[in-house]
């Protein structure tokens, strides 16, 4: 999923400036599971900014709502009026929420709660890793289901690299070296001959390199009469 | 008492969550002071007197919340208890 964090009050509050009828926006998807811009998270917000604004005498009428998604057009739908009456949408979704918001309602002016972190996983309660860089070419069928991509701090499709030590990375000893994570599970899994065969430099058009990324899938378009 | 409470873990977690809510009083622009947690068993009623004491010396001295007008409490018209953290701080308030 995608793991966000928010944004400290005093950004968001220079975000929301002069605006004096303002929407907080949160999203029931993935910003709730990592605890950034849920239901309760926009409560909070709304609650935090309403007395910070009021305790800096500044009168704000500050709500919350939240979507099961920012980022389809139908959900949007629903809190439509809400967003059309707002001076300012505070959206707690990710990055794609934002976009979303400000592509839907090209009238309503938005603005983002959280900084969007990267897509991973909660190891533990609290806790958030990072798991894939959505490279748009996926290795994991070699790699023994560990990304080297997301995992490896030079993203090296060959390690593991002169700084790995004791199985951490010289980025940062909390950081498990990706490559002896790799090793470790094929050897376990009895595949190390896997590591063998040398990867080619890999392509990354189908990542960032290519530009702005879209697919299309004709199968699941709508028809469309033809004239 | 820490590592000694009736839910397990309860106390430790509760802990944190004061932290944090400190973080957010602060943040906002009230003092962190305004939320205390303290563990007491039920045996201590001594140490009890003397840490609610504290705390209304500690409140007394930091005055009265200035989210509050005129002495009148106004509670928004949000659903309760779904992290309403400016409900919950005015309802204490108002006691």
């Amino acid at each position: 999923m995608i793991i966000a964090e928010q944004k400290p009050l005093a950004e968001i509050k220079a975000l929301v400036g002069n605006a004096e009828k303002v929407l907080v926006a949160g999203c029931g998807t993935c910003v709730t599971v990592c605890f950034a811009g849920g239901a309760k998270e926009a409560a909070i917000t709304a609650s935090s900014l309403r007395m910070s604004f009021k305790l800096d005498g500044d009168i704000k009428d500050i709500t919350d709502v939240t979507v099961q998604r920012q980022c389809e057009w139908e959900y949007l739908d629903e809190f439509a009026e809400q967003v059309r009456e707002a001076d300012l949408v505070l959206s707690l979704g990710c990055g794609i929420g934002v976009q979303a918001i400000a592509e839907h309602f090209p009238e309503s002016w938005v603005v983002p709660g959280l900084n969007t972190a990267f897509l991973g996983i909660p190891t533990e309660q609290g806790v958030w890793a990072e798991r894939c860089a959505a490279c748009g070419d996926c290795v994991l069928g070699l790699t023994g289901g560990i990304c080297p991509i997301a995992r490896c701090s030079k993203s090296l499709l060959n390690g593991p690299c002169g700084g790995s030590e004791g199985g951490h990375c010289e980025v940062s000893p909390d950081i498990p070296c990706a490559w002896q994570l790799i090793y470790d599970r094929l050897n376990a899994m009895g595949k190390l001959e896997t590591l063998l065969e040398l990867s080619p430099p890999k392509n990354w058009r189908s990542s960032r390199d290519g530009g702005v990324r879209k697919i299309v899938r004709e199968d699941l378009r709508l028809v469309r009469e033809e004239a | 008492m820490p590592g000694d409470c009736h839910y397990l873990e309860g106390n430790a977690n509760a802990r944190r969550r004061i932290e944090r809510v400190k973080q957010i009083l602060t943040e906002v622009g009230l003092e962190q002071d305004r939320i205390q947690m303290i563990n007491l068993s039920s045996a201590m009623a001594n140490q009890f007197v003397e840490m609610i004491n504290g705390a209304v010396s500690l409140i007394e001295a930091l005055g009265p919340n200035p989210l509050r007008h005129n002495g009148i409490v106004k509670i928004p018209n949000n659903d309760p208890g779904n992290g309403n953290l400016e409900n919950d701080i005015l309802k204490e308030e108002a006691l």
